[in-house]
Formats: structure tokens, C-alpha cells, sequence
């Protein structure tokens, strides 16, 4: 390739990091994080769900009896369970919900006119997970009622690596097309960086701070290079996928009607109604699901047509041996019928590509020892775009003629770190957060409250770093926060659920123990990074060595 | 089998690596090949195909940058 092309492409490189790269690393250090969203950190925010005795499914069957009679008949044409301590379920919930609403006087069509339906209305029923009484009971839209659920720092941290919480179609378009511009990175970095092989192993961080930043960045592209492109891709792909593809399909095939698109490729089939009474073995279907896959765990469970004999049950089944999500189908006997992907009616391999998506991004398709895999790999990309804008201002200021004054390379790395150092506070101080909303305040719903301790301190660190006198100083002060909040966690959680874990060593003690203990180790493995980085900060104005790299990357 | 499959990664990196630069000699090439292979197919046993494949290419990924950052405080050792 000509050096004039590589030139353009390194200022490409350069100009898509500087837009969009402290976006990128919220985004993608959010996203490590919310990889442990559900399960692991929701057994953390609710020691309640973490000794939880096998699921009674015979109780479950004798609860949907029970609270079926409950409600009007048009409300049974869909069941839904979700089972408490999976996922980010920590009750047994229990939605009796009748897709075309309450019914509505007959009234004449017009010629051409299509019968308007009243929307989705439904009843939920909470219970508790360890003794099975009734704790909530909401009727409703549908809408409404799934808007004012309750939620904690695992939703919040999920939702917010999705959309940063600016919702559709803003928030997901920001993140589909931070994804593309991460692909853009990607290909454009592997262009430029010529001796992308010989410089594998490259990584000089005695020699001083410019070449620390340039071979860590390269070292960290090159060998994640994989990783990274899967992560752009399915996060692009998952962020535009509703904004974007979905209405844009559904134009082209379904005369813009996306609900109907969805519907075609995802909804679960309506049973044709024989209305014939006979019980649903619920009992049987969830006894045999949770037998399928060794490791997989059932998380949910529809029922359409329940009470009848053509009824149907599909029960969700994931972290199993497949990579994605799978569906097993058992009829009204509770017999098993089917196990498949969710997209798997998609001709060809489309519905297994799309399948994969979800579980490649967050890496729940191999337990805990994956998900610490894709946490890793994940603060990984959230360096590189950080590496990127460091060097990038190292060399700036280091040049013998700076293309831009001191004063705003200066603004710059106060942006950076307060931007990138405040997202990294105030991810972390959801922990202390959420504790002291739960237990303290006795806040009902811990999500909504959950906003201001967030972004407060967010933009509290971002406006303080423009104010302070010396960045350099704030950012070792912000390591000294983050390694005491980091190291909180552990206390915390003993005051919150000492006694609990001392009782029952479990499978959600173990881990939220386990996060416990990694915060507690990342914590001190900061101050002790901060204690030698006082010690041994190399020389960063050698401009001879500049010149060199310079050299090397274009 | 996952411990195993980690070793045999670290050992053919390793292998790959000559002086902070990647090795020229093909005998060393073809070893580490023959090891990354042998721990793919390790993890293919353990997981599936397909996840065995996914979790290959996120460890070597993962080991490779961790091997690369601390590569040279091996050296002090």
C-alpha cells in the first residue's frame, strides 16, 4: 500500500479515536462490568435470592392452578413465569396476559378498514422465592406495568452499556454506530500498523511513557484483535438491529410493519384452541427441562392455551451447552417436543448468526469462567481507545511543531480524566449504592435512585477535573477513590449478609464472594500500581524516541 | 482439561516468542502451531464445537496480550 494511503488511513485512525474514543471506553469498561449484570451481580445486590432451595414444581403447577381462577378467562391466553434466582429474576413472577386487551364492543368496519385492537392488558402476581406467598399483585397495560418495575445496579449497568439509558432510538443508535466506528478503528489500525506480526510480543515500558502507550496499544489491538471485531460487530449489529434494520426489513417486506416482521421470526405459535379442559403439566415439562442441558438453566416458562388440550409450553433455556439461547417445546401432557434456537425458523444460516449475537457479546454461553474471559478481554478494548488518545496527545505535545497550543491538549487530558476516571468512580460506587439505598434508606425500588449517586458523581469528577489545579495529581487522587471504594465492597457485603454466608456456603454466596474478593484484589493491586508508578514514572519528553515511533506507525 | 488447555496455550506463545519479537525459526512455528491446535481441540471437547472454538480464540487472545504486558517482568525473574 502506497504511504500516502497509510497516511490517510493513520489520520482516519486518529481523528475516529479522538471523536468518538472516551465514548468507547465508557461504553466498552460499562460493558465489562454488565458481562456479571445477570446473574452474578443481581446474587450480589440480593442476598435473598443466593440460598435458594431447588425450584418446587409441583408448587409452581398448584400456583398457576390457583391463581389462574383468579383472573378473566381472556387473560389466560398467555402465561408467563419467570423462575426466581435466574437471570435477574429474584421472585417468582407469574403474568396472566391477554395480547388483544379487554374486549370491545362489535362494532361495523368500514370497507378496507382493519380491526383495531385495544392494547396489551395484563395481571402479575409476585412471589416470594423462598416461602411462595404472595407478595405483589398489579393488573394493567402491559406497557405500564413493566415500566414501573422494580430494578437495581444490575439492571441499571446493563441498561446502560446497551443505551446509556437515552432509551430508542437515540441511545441504541449511539452505541450501534460507536460499534461501526470500533470496526472502522479496527480496520484502519490494522492497515497502518505495518509490523503487526514482527511487534507481537513488543512491549517496552521501561524505555518511557510515549513507547509504554504505543507498544501496550498495539499489543493489546493486535492480540485482540478477534475478540474486538466480534465485540464491534454483534454491538453494532444488536444496537442498530432495532432502530435500523428491524424498520428497515419491515419496509421492504412487511409494508413497514414491524411488529408483524417480529412477530414472524420470533413470536412462539398460537395453538389452535380445541377447548377441550384438561391440566397443563407444568410440573412434568419444568422437571424434564431442567434435565436437558447439564449445565444450562431454565429461566422462563409460556404457556399459551393454558387449561386446554392443544396447550403448549416453551420453556427458555440458556448457559447451556449451546452457545445460544434455546427453546424446549412440551405439549399440554407435559411432554417434551422440541429443543431449538430462537431463530431458528430462519432459513439457512441467518438464524443461527443471529442466535449467537446476544451470548458472543456478553459471553454467557459458558458460565462464570467465560464471563471472566470476556471481562478481561473487555477492559482490554476499554484501554485501547484510552492508549490511543494518550499517545495521541503525547505525541502533540511532544512535536516540534504541535498542531494545536498547550492549553488544548491540556483541556483534552482534563476531559479524559475526568471523563474516562469518572465513569470508572461511579460504575464502582453502585456498589456502596446500592447497599446503602436498600438497607438504609429503604428505598422500595433501588434503580430509579440508583441515577443520582451515578451520574452525579459522573459529572461531578468530569466539571471538577476542568477545575482542578494539577490533572495529574486528580487522576492519582481518582485511583486513591477507586481503590477505596473498590475495597469497600467486601465489608459491605459481610455487614449486608455475614451471618447468611457464614450459615450456607452456596453457589450465589460463592459468588458474591468471589466478586467480593476480586474488587477487594483490584483495589490494592491499584494502590500498589500507584505506589510504583510514583516511584519509577520514565521520562516522557525524549523526543528522539518520539520521532521513532512516529516513524514506526506511519 | 481447562488447566491443561491454558498450559498448552502459554506454551506455544511462548514457543512464538524470541526476543520480544516473533520467533523466525520455522521448528518453533510448527511446535507452537501443533500445541494452539492441540488445545483447541481440548476445549472442543470440554464445550462443543462451536463454544470450544469461541473460548480457544478468546483465551489465546486473552493469554497473548497478558503474556506480551508482563513479558518483561518475566525477564527480571
Amino acid at each position: 500500500m502506497k504511504s500516502k494511503t497509510i497516511k490517510k488511513l493513520y489520520t482516519l485512525h486518529s481523528w475516529v479515536g479522538i471523536i468518538t474514543g472516551i465514548l468507547l471506553f465508557v461504553i466498552a469498561f460499562t460493558g465489562a462490568v454488565s458481562v456479571f449484570g445477570r446473574e452474578e451481580i443481581k446474587f450480589w445486590t440480593t442476598p435473598e435470592i443466593r440460598a435458594l432451595a431447588p425450584l418446587d414444581t409441583v408448587k409452581v403447577e398448584r400456583l398457576i392452578e390457583e391463581y389462574s381462577t383468579k383472573v378473566p378467562e381472556h387473560y389466560k391466553e398467555e402465561v408467563i413465569v419467570f423462575l426466581p434466582g435466574v437471570r435477574s429474576s429474584t421472585r417468582l413472577f407469574m403474568m396472566f396476559e391477554s395480547h388483544h386487551g379487554e374486549p370491545q364492543e362489535d362494532t361495523e368496519l368500514l370497507e378496507g378498514e382493519k380491526p383495531k385492537h385495544n392494547p396489551p392488558v395484563a395481571t402479575i402476581f409476585e412471589f416470594d422465592p423462598i416461602t411462595y406467598e404472595l407478595v405483589e399483585e398489579r393488573t394493567g397495560l402491559v406497557e405500564e406495568l413493566f415500566a414501573k418495575s422494580q430494578y437495581d445496579m444490575a439492571e441499571f449497568i446493563v441498561g446502560f452499556h446497551a443505551d446509556l439509558h437515552m432509551g430508542r432510538p437515540i441511545g441504541l443508535l449511539t452505541t450501534g454506530v460507536l460499534g461501526l466506528t470500533m470496526m472502522l478503528s479496527i480496520v484502519t489500525g490494522i492497515f497502518i500498523h505495518r509490523k503487526i506480526l514482527a511487534q507481537l510480543f513488543t512491549f517496552r515500558p521501561r524505555k518511557n511513557y510515549s513507547l509504554m502507550l504505543n507498544d501496550g496499544h498495539k499489543a493489546i489491538g493486535v492480540w485482540g484483535l478477534v475478540f474486538n471485531s466480534v465485540i464491534a460487530f454483534t454491538g453494532a449489529f444488536l444496537g442498530l438491529a432495532i432502530v435500523v434494520l428491524v424498520p428497515a426489513a419491515a419496509f421492504v417486506s412487511f409494508n413497514g410493519d414491524q411488529e408483524k416482521l417480529i412477530e414472524t421470526f420470533t413470536a412462539i405459535p398460537d395453538p389452535v384452541i380445541q377447548y377441550i379442559a384438561q391440566p397443563t403439566s407444568v410440573s412434568t415439562a419444568l422437571s424434564h427441562a431442567m434435565t436437558l442441558d447439564e449445565e444450562g438453566k431454565v429461566s422462563s416458562l409460556t404457556i399459551k392455551g393454558y387449561g386446554d388440550a392443544s396447550a403448549m409450553m416453551y420453556l427458555n433455556v440458556s448457559d447451556g451447552e449451546s452457545v445460544a439461547a434455546q427453546t424446549a417445546s412440551y405439549n399440554a401432557n407435559g411432554e417434551f417436543v422440541e429443543l431449538y434456537g430462537n431463530f431458528a425458523r430462519l432459513d439457512g444460516i441467518s438464524g443461527a448468526i443471529l442466535d449467537v449475537m446476544f451470548p458472543l457479546h456478553f459471553g454467557n454461553f459458558g458460565g462464570v469462567f467465560v464471563k471472566i474471559i470476556w471481562a478481561v478481554l473487555g477492559l482490554g478494548t476499554a484501554l485501547l481507545p484510552l492508549t490511543g488518545l494518550m499517545l495521541w496527545m503525547e505525541r502533540g505535545v511532544n512535536s516540534a511543531n504541535p498542531k494545536y497550543s498547550s492549553k488544548t491538549y491540556q483541556r483534552f487530558n482534563r476531559l479524559i480524566v475526568g471523563g474516562c476516571g469518572g465513569i470508572v468512580v461511579a460504575t464502582f460506587l453502585l456498589f456502596p449504592a446500592n447497599a446503602f439505598l436498600k438497607y438504609i434508606m429503604v428505598v422500595e425500588n433501588v434503580g430509579p435512585a440508583i441515577w443520582w449517586p451515578f451520574f452525579g458523581s459522573w459529572l461531578f469528577i468530569t466539571v471538577w477535573a476542568f477545575i482542578t489545579q494539577c490533572e495529574k495529581r486528580f487522576a492519582k487522587q481518582l485511583t486513591i477513590l477507586t481503590a477505596t471504594i473498590l475495597m469497600s465492597i467486601l465489608p459491605i457485603d459481610i455487614i449486608v449478609s455475614g451471618r447468611d454466608m457464614m450459615k450456607s456456603m452456596t453457589y450465589g454466596h460463592q459468588v458474591s464472594l468471589g466478586i467480593d474478593l476480586v474488587c477487594l484484589s483490584m483495589g490494592l493491586y491499584l494502590l500498589k500500581v500507584l505506589k510504583q508508578f510514583k516511584k519509577t514514572q520514565p521520562n516522557s519528553t525524549e523526543s528522539n524516541e518520539i520521532g521513532v515511533i512516529a516513524k514506526e506507525s506511519v | 482439561m481447562i488447566v491443561s488447555a491454558i498450559l498448552i496455550i502459554l506454551i506455544g506463545i511462548y514457543l512464538l516468542q524470541n526476543n520480544e519479537a516473533l520467533t523466525k525459526q520455522s521448528t518453533k512455528k510448527v511446535a507452537s502451531s501443533l500445541l494452539l491446535l492441540l488445545s483447541a481441540f481440548l476445549l472442543i471437547v470440554e464445550f462443543g464445537t462451536m463454544r470450544g472454538i469461541f473460548i480457544f480464540i478468546s483465551l489465546v487472545s486473552l493469554l497473548g496480550t497478558l503474556f506480551t504486558l508482563f513479558l518483561y517482568k518475566l525477564k527480571d525473574i
